[in-house]
This record gives structure tokens, sequence and C-alpha cells, in this order.
């Protein structure tokens, strides 16, 4: 294996071991909670013994169990060959916001948080998506701000146009 | 069959029924090509719009779209790896990649006749086999239901993971467990609420699949600096040796598609990955299939629309759709005095041959359509990334929006779509995951239907088909532990060695 796709791999399985991590614990939580949807509830018109078989909680106690086990499996390997001494540093961490691309990623997924969160339904649903396409095409350096407005301004139009008039499909 | 040629002849002399079904195709084919407005929504929204017309229009109208939508989901899922709709995400495995090549023209072009093969070849089956199909159907009770959408679910993630194959089933498992939110079914009693009014409901598939797969496209290509612009090159008319030459292909995608789409609920998602499971699985080129196959679109395609047909034998034999446009379609059926069933044949028995007429010139639209509509999509592509991407995310909110009218969904929508884009980044394939989504609820009914019937577990599950499906599904998941491959490897060569 060439050594930059060793690399690759071992960051992708040190970013593996954390995410495994955290979806363990979660299905753990599912898992306690379908028990209690499959063997803690009575089911009106159900016989005692077999309500379990029918129970709403089985499908996810299986789905859940499922998932526990796989996620092991996936723990194992990704601790196995992750190589982890010394990746949980401050350093590490300022090194990963430092990352231009990385920068961009927060700032895109802001916009999108606030246009969705923030402008949709509080701001006529035009003037919203021209805000947002402007900031999102000119944080990502698209062209000059005069054709991005011009640009912003014109789609919004369109696409209000287009759907909530033409099409009569109601706009956020 | 002659009576569908006597009705074709009829058809094709009535301008005013033509020029609607071209329209009708066109827009078909477009609201495919938008993430979030899919067949069933435009199927539904047409139900009332078209109550004053005739019967005849009516159809050609619904039918048209129908066929169109189907096709239009692989056109943005080629071109930008957002699946139009669900039963495109197997032809953006593939179909993308080959846009990423400079393909993007040839991809589109030869997709485009797969599915009128696959439409085609669907309609053979309903016309000639229909109630001999139906019946067969019929033999699948609720456990084999459940047990086949699990199978496709099992497939789609061992298919569509470039990593570990693990990873794909989680995919598929995470998929079914966010289904099961909300009310239960059959006894209803509500599951992972938490007393929350919003998730009494549930989550609808389609917020999630456009989250999924649209924003994490979005903020994919708005971090990287922008790179050169990839030149389509080629013609969008395939060759076509190259049709021919992918003839037995297709005639095998036709036959998985329509056999799929006969069984109840399993609808045109299914069709498509299972068939392009087949074509991967006997392929002789097993290492092309996700970095740009021409099989695996070819397959995924001619699948997924020779669904329409199968899903249409049950919907005329037996009055029971075999998908969700179908069920829509229904309605519409009943609206206009149309009552499909067993005794369909004899009480209107000029129906059917004008069915198979309109869906063969639908299809037929379909090839020049989908040049029209494809030739103003692959624009798209010139437009940089950096403007395009914003775009694609409005659109992708009123995708979300449009489906049910809530701004809850938009939430979902990106809530859904920045949690998974973590997992995107990891390699997890997001394809299992919405067909999670999709099929997790009829599995979980089907599966406990058949509990409480049958009274216990082992007599639900030792009837002969679903044994035959359990076998199957055994040997996916075993077929991928490493040491039961070592143990099978190690004995078949040590009986080689010995004879």
């Amino acid at each position: 294996m060439p050594a930059t796709e060793s690399s690759n791999n071992t960051r992708l399985r040190r970013h593996d071991f954390i995410v495994s991590v955290i979806v363990w614990c979660l299905s753990l939580a599912t898992f306690i909670e379908s028990w209690r949807l499959t063997f803690h509830l009575s089911l009106p018109g159900v016989d005692e013994q077999k309500a379990w078989l029918v129970a709403p909680g089985i499908f996810p106690l299986v789905l859940s169990a499922g998932l526990l086990l796989m996620f092991s499996v996936l723990l194992f390997v990704s601790y196995k060959e992750g190589e982890f001494k010394g990746h949980f540093s401050v350093r590490a961490a300022q090194s990963l916001l430092n990352d231009p691309e990385n920068l961009m990623q927060v700032v895109q997924i802001s916009l999108l948080c606030l246009y969705v969160f923030g402008l949709l339904g509080r701001v006529h649903f035009g003037v919203a998506s021209a805000i947002y396409l402007f900031s999102a095409m000119f944080a990502a350096r698209a062209a000059s701000w005069p054709i991005l407005l011009l640009i912003a301004i014109l789609f919004s139009a369109l696409v209000s146009y287009v759907f909530g008039t033409l099409m009569k499909i109601p706009l956020p | 069959m002659s009576e569908v040629f006597n009705n074709i002849a009829q058809l094709v002399t009535n301008p005013e029924i033509m020029l609607w079904m071209f329209l009708s195709v066109t827009v078909g084919v477009i609201v495919g090509a938008l993430p979030g407005l899919t067949a069933t929504m435009s199927i539904a929204i047409l139900v009332g719009l078209t109550y004053g017309l005739s019967s005849e229009l009516t159809f050609a109208i619904i039918l048209s779209v129908y066929v169109g939508a189907i096709y239009g989901g692989s056109i943005t899922a080629i071109l930008l790896n957002i699946p139009g709709t669900a039963s495109a995400a197997a032809t953006a495995l593939d179909g993308h990649p080959l846009a990423q090549q400079g393909k993007a023209n040839y991809a589109i072009g030869i997709t485009r006749t797969a599915s009128f093969l696959g439409t085609l070849f669907g309609l053979m089956l309903l016309l000639t086999v229909a109630p001999l199909l139906a019946n067969a159907a019929l033999k699948f009770t609720s456990i084999e239901m459940a047990l086949l959408a699990l199978l496709g679910v099992l497939v789609s993630g061992f298919v569509a993971s470039p990593d570990m194959k693990i990873k794909g089933w989680i995919a598929a498992f995470i998929g079914m467990l966010i289904s099961l939110v909300g009310i239960d079914l059959l006894h209803g009693h509500p599951r992972f609420t938490f007393d929350q009014p919003m998730l009494m409901t549930g989550f609808a598939f389609v917020p999630i699949m456009i989250g999924v797969f649209g924003i994490a496209q979005v903020l994919d290509n708005l971090r990287k600096p922008a790179g050169s612009r990839i030149k389509q090159t080629g013609s969008i008319f395939p060759p076509i040796k190259d049709t021919v030459k992918h003839l037995p292909l297709t005639l095998r995608s036709g036959v998985i598609g329509t056999s799929v789409g006969v069984v109840p609920g399993a609808g045109e998602d299914m069709g498509g990955w299972l068939a392009y499971f087949a074509a991967k699985f006997t392929s002789k080129k097993k290492e092309r299939f996700g970095n740009g196959s021409v099989e695996g679109i070819i397959a995924a395609e001619t699948g997924n629309n020779a669904s329409i047909g199968g899903a249409l034998i049950p919907l005329l034999t037996l009055s029971i759709p075999g998908s969700a446009p179908a069920a829509v379609l229904l309605g519409a059926l009943l609206l206009h005095g149309v009552r499909p069933g067993p005794m369909l044949m004899t009480e209107q028995p000029e129906f059917l041959p004008l069915f198979g007429a309109i869906l063969f010139l639908a299809c037929c639209f379909l090839l020049v359509a989908g040049i029209v509509v494809a030739k103003f999509f692959i624009r798209a592509l010139d437009i940089p990334s950096k403007i395009l991407m914003p775009m694609v995310a409005v659109m992708s909110v009123i995708g979300a929006y449009a489906i049910s009218i809530r701004i809850g969904d938009v939430y979902v929508m990106l809530g859904f779509g920045l949690v998974f884009y973590i997992f995107h980044k990891l390699q997890y394939p997001m394809a299992p995951l919405v067909l999670g989504v999709i099929l997790g609820p009829m599995i979980d009914e089907n599966l406990r239907r058949a509990f409480w019937v049958h009274g216990d577990m082992v007599s639900a599950f030792s009837r002969p088909i679903a044994l035959w499906l359990i076998g199957l599904i055994l040997m996916l998941v075993v077929s991928q532990m490493r040491w039961v491959r070592v143990v099978f490897r190690r004995l078949f060569f040590k009986r080689r060695e010995h004879e």
C-alpha cells in the first residue's frame, strides 16, 4: 500500500473509532428503550406470553442489537488500524481548525443553518434565498460581488415565480 | 396484443392526446430530476387536476408522468450525484463517476435507452403473463414481503459500500431504526418519541433523502478549492452496438425489475437495486462497479423502469398496488369508474389494451423528452460548482418543504443532512440508509403481522419461500465474515489438492 493511501486509511480508522464510540452508546440507549417496548409492555387483546413477539419494540431491538454488534466489530478494527498515539492533543485539534478547507466548511454550514433556522419563515422566501445565495457564493469566492448579487437576486426571483406562482407549489 | 396495436393506431391519430402525452412525459422527467418532487406526489396532484377530463386523456397524462418521473431521477443522479427519486440511488453509484470522467452525455443516453427497454419489457409482461405473475405474487404473505424487503436493504448495503461492507449494513440498520420513530401502526404505540408531538408522525423519507444526498454534495463542493471544469464529450445518442451488446443484461434486469415490481410494496427502488446487484455479481468487470460501470447504470435503470409494468400487474389484476405511485394510480382508476381486480378483463375488456397502448407511447415519448430535458440539465455542469451548489441548497429546501408543506421537514432535511455528512465523510454509503428508511416500516409491520398470524417464530419462518429468502440473507451475511471465507477457502483448496 502506498504511503499516502496508508496514512489516509489510518486517519479514516481514527475517525471511525470516535464515531463508533458515540454511535455505540446511542445504540445501547436504543437497545434499552427497545427492550422496554418489547418485554415491559402489555398490549390489549394479545396473550401476555406471546406479546413480545408482536410488540412494537421487537424489530428495533433486533436492529439495535445488530448495530451494537457491528459497531463493536468496527471499534475493534478501527482501534487496531488507527495508530492512536499522540493524536488526541491540543495541537492536533488546532491544526484541524486551521485547515482552510475545514474553516470554509464551518462557514458554509453556519450559513445554511442561518438560512434554514433563522431566515425561512421569518423573511419572504425570495429575500431569504437571495441573502443565503449571495453570502454562500461570496464566502466561497465564486466571482466578484456585483455578479454574485445579480445571480442571487435573479435566481431567487425565478425560483419564487416558477414554483410559487406558475406551479402553485407553496414555498416556506 | 392486436387490440393494443389498434389502440396505439387510434391514439397516434389523436393530436390532442399526443401533445398532452409529450408534455406530460417532459414534465415527469423534470419532476423526477428535481430532488424532492416524486412520481407519487406528481400523480397525486394530477389525480385532482385531471378529474374533469375524459378517462383516456387522464390515464394518458398520469401514466406519461409516471414513466417520465421514474426515468428523470437518473439525470441529477448522474450529473450531480443527487438522485431525483429514491429509485435512482443505484444509478448514482456508477452514473456520477462517469460524469466525472467527462462521459455524462453517454451515461444519460444509455440510461434513457435502458429506461425505454425496461418499461417496454415490463409492459410486455403486463400484457402477456399478468394473471400468472399476479397469482405468484399472491404466494408472498407478510413474512415473505418482510424478508424480501430486508434482502433488498442488505443487498444495497453490500453493494454500495466503498470501504468496509459492514458500513453499508450499519447505514441500512440506522435507516431502518430512523423509520420506526413515531406511532406504531399495528398497536398505535409511540416509539422513540420522548413525548414530543413533532416526533409522533415520524420522519418522512423525502426530506431525509434530500438531506443526505443534497446537503452532502453541497458541502463537499463548497469546501474544495475551485477545480478545473470537466469537459463533457461524446454524444447523447449512444451507439446502437452498445445497446445490442448489453441486451442480455437488459433482459435479465428487466426480468428482475418486473418480478420485484409485482411484489406488493416492493416498488421501483428495490427493482433497481436487485438488478444492480445481480449485474455486479455476474459481471466479468466487477472492479468497475462503483467507478463508472456502464453495466451498473444499465442494470439499475432497466430494473427500476421495468418495475413500473411489474407494479401495475397486481394493481390491475388483484387491485393491490405494487408501489407507492401505483397506489395513487389506484385512486385515479377508481375515480374514473375503473374497478381493477380479477373481473377487470370481463367487465371492461377494452381497458387493459388501452392501458398498454398508453404505456407504450409514453415509452416512445420518453426517448425524445429525455433528450430535450437532459440537454438542458447537462448545461448545469457548465456552471461553476461554487455558484451551482448554493442553488442546489435552495432547491433542496423547496423539495423538502413541498412534500407535506411543513417547515419541520426542512429542519429534518438539514439536521439529517449535517449529521450524516459526517458518516458520508467516513465513507458510509448513503443509499442503503435511504432504502432502510423507505422499507423499514414495511419490514416491521409485516414481520410482526406474520408472528401474530402464525403465533410463533418457527412456523412463520417455515414457509418454503420464506426459507429460501432466509437462505439468501444468511448467505449474504455469512459470506462477509472473514473467518468463514478462510475456512471455505481452506476446505476448497484442500479438496482440490486431494483431487
